[in-house]
């Protein structure tokens, strides 16, 4: 090759670059490291930022609402994670013992989506105390029905948050197209040697999908941590300050009490406790077993 | 099939447990498409029903007046959650379709260029280097840019509340809000890491030769893109496509805190929880309710008409899974994730 044709393929390749380089830079590492800029200044509207110190962090780790906030937060996470991370690798398992028009049917019914917020809506429609089909479904079989309060109830609140991610179990994407590139012929060998069905699961199917779940365990982490849409619709973080997690208390002091400082100083402090839990999975969880 | 051995298919006991393992996924289905009917069904209720026998599930008397309701704008003095009656749904859902069109339009080939410049031109170095700055802000919580974001958006490229000047003198340098505008949702989803991913993986499997066949034959770099990559990436260009789109058109806190104060550009997205936080904030026990809400209750907007939202916010969503399916069916593949 000529040195002309590799500049050439230099240029374009920079070229090419460039735009997603721009977008990337500006609005997504750039945001990131001027956090830790904005969580030293105390901000005014219209004035120039001051430095302030460590003055907005002494107020975060003095406020009794982000230690709520982040019991709220890990309770969040631990419910979900717990309770809903390995239903669909194991919806996505069995689905893969039925015949192959039997899935392409299943999976077809099983993500019609609906928009998100149109879901969350039908969901806080089914927990109304009156209205709502959560406390109608006894009515439906001649019984009285429950008094249960659901979202109202500080105690069921973030429960009932978790809950429709229970009810409405269903296979990942992600995980059927693992599961299609395990090999046929590791299963036949392990037939071979007389492994029953769940030894099958836990000594072909789980080690294979090891990399992929390794990945949505911490893509669920991150998630599960960071969780605001869900109770910011659903609850507003009530009652009281019950499913007030601290992303939606970020929120709060940014664009309610206009803190600026403080809101960015508590998103660094959920910054390091989720790259501590990050760090945590990976050491625990390696994505390759021969490491 | 992997798990039941093929042979004994007739065997009871192999037999009862597929039989069970099915009813058990069909039961999943079932519950899955519950509440999109129970959606539909209550959109299609009478106010008086939606109140008086709240647990039908079939209307008694189906009627389209909630969406006939949502698609005429109430004028007058309306109090706050409202007031998305100010503007028919049309206007809200014309919004919804620019931001999740443009971001497509601009998300989808900045993205791919991108992915192929670092699967295929970049030197090695560079490409490593570049893939992890494209890629690392996946691994990394997002949140801690919500604010520092919102300040280089208001005043951009400068992210603080003032914008400097020009060194000794009282000339501010130049800078541009996107509050308020659709820029300040669609730029910075201009770029997805994580489609980065999917194209990247794509790209990885596809032959040097290919590209290499087609500089001998004196095509551009660009040219070798469009005419020899593209064609191929159709599978991965469809997923990203439909994961863009949802992904545009669910977005709530983007236009939540960037359209704040311009009702007339908010997406449906965001007038759904206005809707909705205006219903369960009126309680029937209530009797001093300020009049607006008043008339709108009495002519017809209860939790029929939410549901009449919902339905027409996921249509296009349900459209774009329609026309993706196939590609979307075949699975996606993160691959490459180790650089």
């Amino acid at each position: 090759m000529t040195g002309r044709s590799i500049s050439y393929k230099h240029l374009s390749a920079w070229l090419f670059t460039l735009p997603g380089l721009f977008v990337q830079f500006f609005f997504g590492w750039f945001p990131i490291l001027f956090a830790f800029f904005v969580g030293f200044q105390q901000y005014y509207l219209v004035k120039p930022p001051e430095f302030v110190g460590t003055a907005n962090f002494r107020e975060v780790f003095s406020d009794p609402l982000v230690l709520t906030a982040l019991w709220n937060t890990f309770y969040y996470a631990f419910l979900a994670i717990g309770l809903t991370f390995i239903i669909p690798i194991f919806v996505s398992i069995l689905l893969m013992e039925m015949a192959a028009r039997t899935i392409r049917i299943m999976m077809l019914l099983w993500f019609i989506p609906v928009a998100s917020t149109a879901g969350i809506a039908i969901w806080k429609y089914m927990y109304n105390p009156t209205l709502g089909l959560m406390n109608g479904i006894p009515t439906l079989f001649g019984m009285e029905r429950w008094g249960i309060k659901w979202l109202d109830d500080p105690s069921l609140a973030m429960i009932s948050l978790v809950l429709p991610g229970l009810i409405l179990f269903g296979p990942g994407l992600i995980y059927i197209a693992a599961l299609q590139n395990v090999p046929e012929e590791l299963y036949e060998a392990a037939d071979l040697e007389g492994a029953s069905f769940f030894r099958k699961i836990r000594l072909v199917t789980l080690p294979r999908l090891r990399p992929i779940i390794a990945m949505m365990l911490l893509f669920s982490i991150i998630g599960s941590m960071q969780v605001f849409e869900l109770p910011f619709i659903m609850t507003g973080g009530g009652p009281g300050y019950a499913t007030t997690t601290v992303v939606m208390y970020v929120y709060n002091l940014a664009f309610g009490a206009y803190n600026l400082g403080k809101a960015t100083a508590l998103a660094i402090v959920l910054f390091f406790i989720i790259m501590t839990l990050i760090i945590i999975q990976r050491r625990f969880f390696k994505e390759n077993l021969d490491d | 099939m992997p798990l039941i051995p093929k042979v004994g298919r007739k065997r009871f006991q192999t037999r009862l447990s597929l039989f069970s393992i099915g009813a058990f996924l069909w039961i999943g289905v079932l519950l899955h498409l519950f509440p999109v009917a129970w959606m539909i069904s209550a959109s299609l209720k009478p106010t008086t029903e939606i109140f008086e026998k709240p647990f039908n599930l079939i209307p008694e008397k189906p009627t389209t007046a909630s969406y006939e309701l949502l698609f005429t704008s109430v004028s007058g003095f309306l109090s706050t959650g409202a007031d998305v009656f100010r503007y028919p749904m049309s206007v809200y859902l014309i919004n919804s379709l620019i931001i999740a069109g443009l971001t497509v339009l601009l998300q989808i080939p900045i993205t791919a260029m991108a992915a192929y410049a670092v699967s295929k031109l970049h030197a090695p170095r560079a490409a490593r280097l570049l893939f992890f700055f494209f890629f690392g802000t996946l691994m990394v919580p997002g949140q801690i840019a919500i604010v520092p974001r919102f300040l280089l958006l208001s005043h951009f490229p400068w992210p603080t509340t003032a914008v400097p000047t020009v060194p000794f003198t009282d000339i501010s340098l130049p800078s541009y809000s996107f509050i308020g505008t659709y820029w300040g949702i669609i730029l910075p989803a201009a770029f997805s890491a994580f489609n980065f991913l999917l194209f990247k993986g794509f790209f990885d499997t596809l032959p040097t030769e290919l590209i290499e066949a087609a500089r001998m034959d004196g095509a551009s770099e660009m040219m070798t893109l469009r005419k020899v990559m593209l064609p191929l990436a159709r599978p991965v260009i469809a997923v990203t496509v439909y994961f863009a789109f949802t992904g545009a058109w669910n977005d709530f806190l983007g236009p939540w805190i960037i359209l704040m104060s311009e009702q007339g550009m908010w997406p449906l997205s965001v007038v759904i929880y206005k809707l909705q936080w205006f219903l369960t904030s009126w309680q029937p026990t209530q009797g001093s309710m300020d009049p607006a809400a008043q008339r709108l209750i009495s002519s017809g907007v209860g939790y029929n008409a939410l549901m009449a939202l919902a339905v027409i916010e996921s249509i296009p969503i349900f459209l774009a899974f329609v026309i993706f399916r196939e590609q979307l069916m075949k699975g996606i593949q993160i691959s490459g994730l180790k650089g």
